[in-house]
């Protein structure tokens, strides 16, 4: 199946930190690539969202929620660096 | 909800006046989130094809056979109801007048949508800057926002080219076949003078 | 929260044979945390190891040579479909586990792609599981798990790991992809154990 993109979680994002996230640089721990969350591969089918390195594969956030938390995990992700709001 | 519009069999545009808007960049999106009566929630995401000068935000939706939110938005939902949408969100998708260009637009089917926000904002900010947009249909009725793209395609500036990948009317002057790397490099050679 | 005039979404069914907050469909949802994987079937081989004397494998040409079953049953996945009656071929898990004695009480079972998920082996065993390769006869769909995934069930189906490749047989349980992530670590459909702590 084909993913989406990393705008596909920018409405979760921003109700957990009431900002734009797409535009949130990182580095991918995986292969290196250093991307913004838009251009991740995000699979949103699944028990919970996984947001994956276009290059790699490697899982750089994972998305769930339930019983009214969210779930964030960033496994594959360093570096996060945001422009000013 | 104010009014609808049907683009194509598939695909209706509705157009929703909200209080408070804050404002949208051309190109960004909302979250559509309905509520059955026992509280149960669901929510997907739409573009928006408005432009932030337009007097009312408008979505447009591919009514998907399948789909929960979709057919609910092009089958029944009436002018008058109301709706409950998150956003505007994505800063990085979004393009206004301020970051200049040139822009190379390319879409398939229902992808076209944010493209229309960028195309009208192009023209309601006097924008100067070249705008090329590829976008593909399955057929020329299929086609959406066909009539709006004739008229933005009359700016001088504005090059609009379309394929078609199924059927195409005998007298079909544009691109044939899905976009692919030989029918970008034909689109963008001549493209902004280069 | 406002509720949406005339919407009533997907509702759930009441049915003897529907465990509680499921809806029935008539589609086949295609679920996935990660590409599909396109392994060849020249390299593609079924994996017992772990806790056993010596790991036993099967290449696809001596998996397809078991005995297989047809299996008639009800699938429930966490995101609350069920589908009625699927029919499915593949090789009992007791066929295979019967091929690699052990002591252990605890399966991971690990995939392409890299999805893991973890079962007790009381649940693979006495014909409650398979590992099937036909899906309403024709080889299982690269985007429903083929060449071969997991069939468990009585369990949800995150569980019927998709693109299986082997299971670690072992003493203590290990949480597999979802379960780490907060996934109920059993996932009874019945009990609706979807999360930890259900």
């Amino acid at each position: 199946m084909q993913p989406l993109d990393g705008n596909a979680i920018a409405g979760v994002m921003h109700d957990l930190f009431a900002r734009d996230l797409t535009t949130m640089g990182y580095q991918c721990t995986g292969c290196g690539k250093t991307g913004v969350v838009a251009e991740m591969a995000v699979y949103a089918s699944g028990p919970g969202t996984v947001a994956r390195c276009r290059d790699c594969d490697t899982i750089l956030l994972m998305l769930s929620e339930r019983r009214g938390m969210y779930c964030l995990d960033a496994p594959g992700m360093t570096h996060p660096i945001l422009p000013l709001a | 909800m104010v009014s609808k519009t049907v683009e194509t069999p598939r695909v209706t545009t509705i157009a929703v006046a909200i209080q408070d808007w804050p404002g949208h960049r051309a190109g960004q999106h909302v979250d559509v989130r309905l509520t059955a009566p026992d509280g149960y929630q669901t929510e997907r995401s739409y573009s928006i094809g408005s432009a932030p000068e337009d007097a009312y935000v408008s979505l447009t939706v591919e009514r998907l056979d399948d789909g929960e939110v979709s057919p609910y938005l092009v089958d029944e939902l009436r002018p008058g109801d109301e709706i409950e949408l998150r956003g505007p969100v994505g800063g990085y998708f979004a393009w206004d007048n301020e970051l200049g260009g040139p822009l190379f637009l390319v879409a398939g089917g229902s992808g076209l949508v944010p493209f229309r926000s960028m195309l009208r904002h192009h023209r309601a900010s006097g924008s100067r800057v070249p705008v090329r947009l590829l976008c593909s249909a399955r057929s020329l009725e299929l086609l959406i926002y066909r009539e709006e793209l004739i008229k933005l395609a009359a700016d001088d500036l504005v090059d609009v080219s379309v394929t078609l990948t199924r059927e195409a009317p005998d007298d079909w002057r544009g691109y044939r076949g899905r976009i692919d790397p030989a029918l970008l490099a034909g689109c963008r050679h001549g493209c902004f003078g280069a | 929260m406002a509720v949406s005039r005339g919407f009533v979404g997907r509702r759930p069914t009441d049915s003897a044979r529907v465990p509680p907050g499921q809806y029935v469909t008539r589609d086949f949802p295609v679920l996935s945390a990660g590409p599909t994987p396109y392994t060849p079937l020249d390299t593609w081989d079924f994996t017992v190891r772990g806790l056993v004397n010596r790991p036993v494998s099967w290449s696809w040409q001596a998996f397809r040579a078991l005995p297989h079953e047809n299996i008639t049953v009800d699938i429930h996945c966490v995101t609350k479909w069920t589908k009625l009656d699927t029919t499915w071929s593949g090789v009992s898990l007791d066929t295979l586990l019967d091929a690699a004695p052990t002591q252990a009480s605890h399966a991971l079972a690990f995939c392409d792609g890299g999805y893991t998920t973890n079962v007790p082996l009381a649940d693979l065993r006495g014909g409650k599981a398979w590992v099937v390769d036909e899906y309403d006869g024709q080889p299982l769909d690269p985007e429903h798990g083929g060449p071969a995934r997991l069939l468990v069930p009585h369990l949800y189906f995150w569980k019927s790991a998709k693109w299986i490749r082997g299971l670690e047989l072992r003493q203590a349980d290990q949480p597999g992809f979802w379960e780490m992530f907060g996934y109920h670590n059993y996932g009874d459909p019945w009990k609706e154990q979807r999360y930890q702590g259900d």
